[in-house]
């Protein structure tokens, strides 16, 4: 068995690579595949607490790098009854305890057993970046309709380009449809138009996001949530099936008024 | 001007503003587009003018050629980055060069 090894970046901090990596990860385990997400934000450690699984840490990603444990004693097995497991980064070292071939030769002996391995990149250009991407065959970049995310996404595309890694995809986090609908917001074609490169998933602002976070529970297991629901269909996306990207439309929009008023029981946002 | 679209429609300052300022989005994708084409030439800003200028100036040397009508981008088109310009040709009659300015 030969597995995809995928780098969740972005460039900027904060836009939601975990989220997404926590999610994606979550979402491919749910369609039945064997999964493992490194964390590789070595001294910032946060998969695991998006995951729910920080109480269960006791080696970690440099640890199997050093050779102080095996590969198997690092891997935290999910909560839930998945084939789901977490490499948590190390908290009290730093991005230069590993080196990018020693990362690229522990995820090919993780492609071996599993079907996809997700790596969370750091934010940022330097030495944690250059480690995940070097272990990847494939990248998705996350952004939010944002200037500032959007700058660095372009920065990263340029990057990954001229280290190998071509064709990365695209995911637009945190849109909130009814600024977009004022004009307020970038929407996917605007974000596609400057980027130039394909979008694989669209995902609203959601309370529900932070509401699992809190719980450490990925939203994506609440498939009805709006954002869970995007998270799903970019996992199914990423798995190879071809669903079309949907319009967000804002709560408070015309056809929801409207729906409301006839007594039909709208959603909250139509899915992406 | 403002001050006879204020009287005509009767608006207060406010609501003009925001009846001839442009959507937010835009002046976003706007700034990003300038900002996008630094960042992928690595060219510092009085650098791409002086660029955008002498490319300018050479085909002005060989036909008529409007001077404000210039689109300048840096684009990717898979794995190429390709500088696209657009110059507007005023007239195509005469292919001669320009009266020198």
């Amino acid at each position: 068995m030969t597995g995809r090894t995928i780098v969740i970046t972005s460039g900027k901090g904060g836009v939601g690579k975990t989220t997404a990596t926590a999610n994606i990860g979550t979402g491919l385990a749910m369609r039945g595949h064997r999964v493992v997400v490194v964390d590789t934000d070595i001294g910032l450690r946060n998969l695991d607490v998006i995951m729910g699984l920080e109480n269960r840490i006791v080696y970690d990603l440099v640890n199997v790098i050093e050779g102080t444990c095996k590969l198997s004693q690092a891997m935290i097995g999910d909560k839930h009854d998945y084939e789901l497991y977490l490499i948590p980064a190390a908290q009290t070292r730093d991005k230069n305890s590993i080196t990018p071939e020693q990362l690229r030769e522990m995820c090919a002996e993780l492609e071996k057993e599993f079907d996809y391995v997700l790596i969370d990149c750091p934010a940022g250009i330097e030495q944690g970046f250059k480690n995940a991407t070097a272990a990847a065959q494939e990248a998705i970049i996350v952004t939010t309709p944002e200037v500032s995310a959007i700058r660095d996404a372009d920065r990263i595309i340029g990057l990954l380009e001229s280290s190998g890694l071509h064709r990365p995809k695209l995911i637009i986090n945190r849109i909130d449809p009814e600024m977009v609908r004022r004009g307020d917001m970038m929407d996917q074609k605007d974000v596609e138009s400057l980027l130039a490169i394909e979008v694989i998933g669209l995902v609203p602002a959601d309370e529900q996001t932070i509401v699992a976070a809190n719980r450490g529970i990925p939203v994506v297991h609440n498939t009805k949530s709006p954002a869970g629901g995007a998270f799903l269909r970019i996992a199914s996306r990423v798995d190879g099936e071809d669903i079309p990207l949907m319009d967000l439309e804002p709560k408070n929009g015309l056809f929801s008024r409207f729906k409301g008023m006839v007594g039909m029981n709208g959603r909250a946002y139509s899915h992406a | 001007m403002r001050e006879l679209l204020r009287w005509l429609f009767n608006l207060t300052g406010k609501e003009l503003d925001q009846a001839t300022e442009m959507l937010s989005k835009d002046t976003a994708k706007q700034r990003l587009k300038l900002v996008l084409i630094q960042d992928r030439l690595e060219l510092a800003p009085e650098k791409l003018e002086e660029m955008k200028k002498e490319i300018w100036e050479v085909v002005s040397k060989y036909m008529v050629v409007d001077d404000d009508f210039m689109e300048f981008e840096v684009r990717r088109l898979d794995d190429l980055t390709v500088l696209v310009s657009n110059i507007e040709v005023k007239d195509l009659s005469d292919l001669t060069p320009a009266p020198s300015t």
